[in-house]
């Protein structure tokens, strides 16, 4: 099994310490988007193909767009991109806590009166619920769903380095290009001294109550900090040595698109088009 | 059951659902897809003079600092680690830090707003939070209201040599609760309610956001005041770099 | 790189150089000439102004006094680029020098860096890659790589910068044994061809295994250059600088004043030397 493995279940120990919500799931995107089925891929052609597709969703508003978008991206990211539907699916659930909240904020509205089709009584107010408000929460929550899967189609396929080098071939200030990629590069660095730290503190019996985590934590941010610093001008050090004069520059493979992705993308965007069209 | 303990049985359950999604409480990120496209535009566009300052701030930096780049890179990551990080929390929870009111603190607010942007299109691509399409969105309520509003609070307190871990606190905590606010008036916008318009509806998200997002704005402000103590004890020099307690640091 | 600059002239010559780190000497007064393919290991405490001569060396830091010549011509405030080109830095910590998303572009930063044209950096890379080995890691991201794994691409992407001195500061720190070996070997296939090394290192036993010349650092000074058996034969010089006698030369010592072997120049560097050396003393009587 190669290294890289390992270290992937390092990152799934990272995962269950130290991740928003879902333990096991930190960074597996990145993971998988270096190996993932479509990475020879132009990467123009899926960034631009996927954020047309977002356009697309938010433009047209209509729910069986969504659902084409949907099932399309899912099919390029699962059967084409070779990801594991499980692992697909886990991230689709990433944002459920907000879209239930928010969408049940917009099918319930609250009034003095019973009014609306479906009415629940608090004594001071009722909570209400009309078939378009609870329509418009459907749509809303499909195109929600419908634009992270065109999201992760990019992501899942896409390592973050050809993302903002497309981003620099769209005129994006080079500044902001290369700030990006040295920070996207550092923030592996620093996962590992925070999961470091972490396991220490752990080890230190630093969370037996919550001030004492808390204690633990600002520690951690404290620290993490100082040796964010230090390594920033042991790093520019390191990018002098190599001859850096003020540009950040790799050789960078090329990626030629293939007839047949292009006629797959075209075929997909006209089925989206038309689909709204007759709807 | 009489109907009266269908109601009760009806509100239980709401209740717990609302609970039960609040459970991976981080920060307000509207999702991809989720504003219609006039919103999406609009708070771009609200945006770019914000980030054309700190844009022009990050080059005169660089142009007298060369070095400045590693050490601005670093101060994103470190931003985008600080808000991956679990942070304790009462209730069981599993929350986070937005750490833009601590980016404001340590590196100013402009400087903030484009690590703030670069970060939040990390946290959309590699961790699923937030999106392309509500950006902008999310760029103003995370990068740029709430780190400015931090920072005024912060050099307030230090105007008039008020308590420093008062300012801190406060600067924290309030721009966490001004992220919040924000975020919930671009979904009351976007959604307005049927019976009250506009008004409502914010008033409907500031509510059902709450219960997560108060508590999370008293931990982040009580976390921010023991970081920046352990900084200004052991990190002097580190802070000098960044150009922290620098007079014309915004 | 090439044999024939071989005691023609000195690679790279050193004259009083001195830095200071705000107001305080980090390094002092150094003089020294390097030849071509010379294998050069310095030793010395941390702290003692190793790394800090090396950044100077390589042109990254400015010496604060003294001066410093490449192949007899004195590098100007303008040159620093220059040298920075010619001595190629493999430091301490992979990860610091690491900084592109894959391996192959990695490597070429670099030689993309000197202003080579496309072909001729990819010409580079591929050549690295084959020379290190690396090819089955091309594609890969370097926070996926092993330890080992990012101490061969952080000595490949030097390498694919052709410098005329390699500088590596303690290349084994924080290798298991097998990546030390490893790296051993590559550091000895770069000295079979004609490259020049200066590595810093703790490992006294490496030093004296490896080396044909120690240079001892204590206190921003250098205190000792000489050859290996001069400067570990020494009791002053191992004090000052912190250092333990090499096994090996422990034993042989012992060996000699046991007089179980007879007292030559030729002094054996490893355990498995000594061994054969004495087996074939025992033989000869």
């Amino acid at each position: 099994m190669p290294i890289c493995d390992c270290r992937f279940y390092h990152a799934k120990q990272i995962g269950f310490l130290i991740f928003w919500g879902i333990k096991g799931i930190f960074m597996q995107i990145d993971y998988y988007a270096y190996r993932s089925g479509m990475r020879d891929w132009n990467a123009s052609l899926k960034v631009s193909t996927g954020f047309l597709t977002l356009c697309f969703v938010i433009l047209l508003d209509c729910i069986l767009t969504s659902l084409i978008v949907i099932f399309a991206m899912g099919m390029f990211t699962v059967l084409l991109g070779k990801i594991p539907p499980k692992v697909y699916f886990r991230y689709l659930l990433v944002p459920l806590s907000f879209l239930i909240i928010s969408c049940t904020a917009i099918a319930v509205s609250f009034s003095g009166e019973p009014v609306g089709d479906w009415n629940l009584s608090l004594y001071f107010f009722y909570l209400c619920l009309t078939r378009e408000s609870l329509f418009l929460a459907v749509n809303v929550f499909m195109k929600a769903i419908a634009g992270m899967s065109a999201l992760f189609m990019m992501a899942f396929s896409t390592p973050m380095n050809e993302i903002i080098l497309v981003l620099q071939k769209a005129h994006l200030p080079r500044l902001l290009t290369e700030l990006m990629n040295l920070t996207y590069r550092y923030i592996f660095i620093l996962f590992d001294v925070a999961y470091q730290m972490q396991t220490a503190a752990k080890a230190r019996l630093g969370c037996r109550s919550f001030i004492q985590s808390c204690r633990s934590f600002a520690a951690i941010g404290g620290s993490l900090f100082i040796v964010s610093m230090k390594k920033a001008n042991a790093y520019y050090n390191a990018l002098l040595a190599r001859g850096y004069h003020g540009k950040l520059e790799f050789l960078t493979e090329k990626k030629p698109v293939q007839v047949w992705q292009i006629v797959c993308t075209l075929f997909y965007f006209a089925g989206i088009v038309l689909t709204a069209i007759v709807w | 059951m009489t109907s009266k303990e269908k109601r009760i049985w009806k509100i239980s359950i709401l209740f717990a659902s609302v609970f039960v999604a609040g459970q991976t409480a981080g920060a307000m990120h509207i999702m991809e897809g989720y504003l219609p496209p006039t919103l999406c535009i609009a708070w771009g566009a609200v945006c770019i003079p914000f980030l054309v300052k700190g844009f022009l701030e990050m080059k005169k930096i660089f142009s007298e600092n060369p070095r400045a780049i590693t050490i601005l890179a670093m101060s994103g990551a470190y931003i985008f680690v600080i808000s991956a990080l679990k942070i304790p929390s009462v209730t069981g929870s599993c929350s986070h830090m937005t750490g833009t009111g601590l980016g404001a603190i340590l590196f100013g607010p402009c400087t903030t707003s484009i690590l703030g942007i670069t970060v939040l299109i990390f946290q959309a691509i590699l961790l699923a939070h937030g999106g392309l399409t509500t950006l902008g969105a999310n760029t103003f309520s995370m990068a740029i209201a709430g780190p400015f509003v931090s920072f005024g609070i912060y050099q307030i307190f230090k105007k008039f040599n008020l308590s420093k871990r008062a300012g801190v606190f406060l600067a924290a905590a309030i721009g966490d609760l001004v992220t919040y606010c924000v975020t919930s008036i671009q979904l009351g916008i976007a959604y307005p309610s049927m019976e009250g318009g506009v008004s409502t509806s914010v008033l409907e998200f500031l509510g059902v956001f709450a219960p997560t997002q108060i508590p999370l704005a008293i931990v982040e402000g009580l976390l921010t005041v023991i970081i920046v103590i352990t900084l200004e004890n052991y990190a002097k020099q580190e802070l000098k770099a960044v150009g922290f307690n620098r007079p014309g640091n915004n | 790189m090439r044999n024939d600059t071989i005691g023609t002239k000195a690679l790279i010559e050193v004259k009083n150089l001195s830095f200071a780190y705000e107001d305080k000497m980090v390094i002092n007064n150094i003089n020294l000439s390097i030849a071509s393919n010379e294998k050069i290991a310095v030793v010395g405490p941390n702290g003692a102004g190793k790394s800090t001569f090396f950044l100077n060396l390589n042109g990254v830091l400015q010496p604060d006094g003294g001066e410093i010549y490449l192949f007899g011509k004195k590098i100007g405030k303008k040159d620093f680029l220059e040298l920075r080109k010619k001595v190629g830095f493999v430091f301490q910590d992979a990860d610091s020098q690491l900084i592109a998303s894959n391996v192959k572009a990695e490597i070429s930063f670099g030689p993309v860096n000197l202003g080579l044209s496309r072909d001729e950096v990819i010409k580079r890379v591929d050549e690295t890659i084959e020379y290190m080995s690396l090819s089955n890691l091309q594609e890969r991201a370097p926070h996926y790589l092993s330890g080992g794994e990012k101490k061969s691409v952080s000595i490949a992407d030097i390498l694919a910068m052709e410098p005329e001195l390699f500088i590596f500061d303690e290349p084994m720190a924080a290798l298991d044994p097998v990546n030390a070996e490893k790296v051993e070997r590559i550091l000895e296939k770069l000295h079979q061809d004609g490259k020049t090394l200066l590595i810093a290192t703790h490992d006294v036993e490496f030093a004296y295994r490896f080396a044909d010349r120690i240079l001892v650092f204590a206190d921003g000074s250098l205190i000792a250059d000489g050859t290996p058996n001069q400067i570990f034969k020494s009791p002053e010089i191992l004090r000052q600088a912190h250092l333990k006698k090499p096994f090996a030369l422990a034993v042989w010592e012992a060996l000699i004043a046991g007089q179980i072997v007879t007292n030559e120049d030729d002094y054996p560097l490893t355990p498995e030397e000594i061994v054969s050396r004495i087996t074939y003393s025992l033989t000869e009587t």
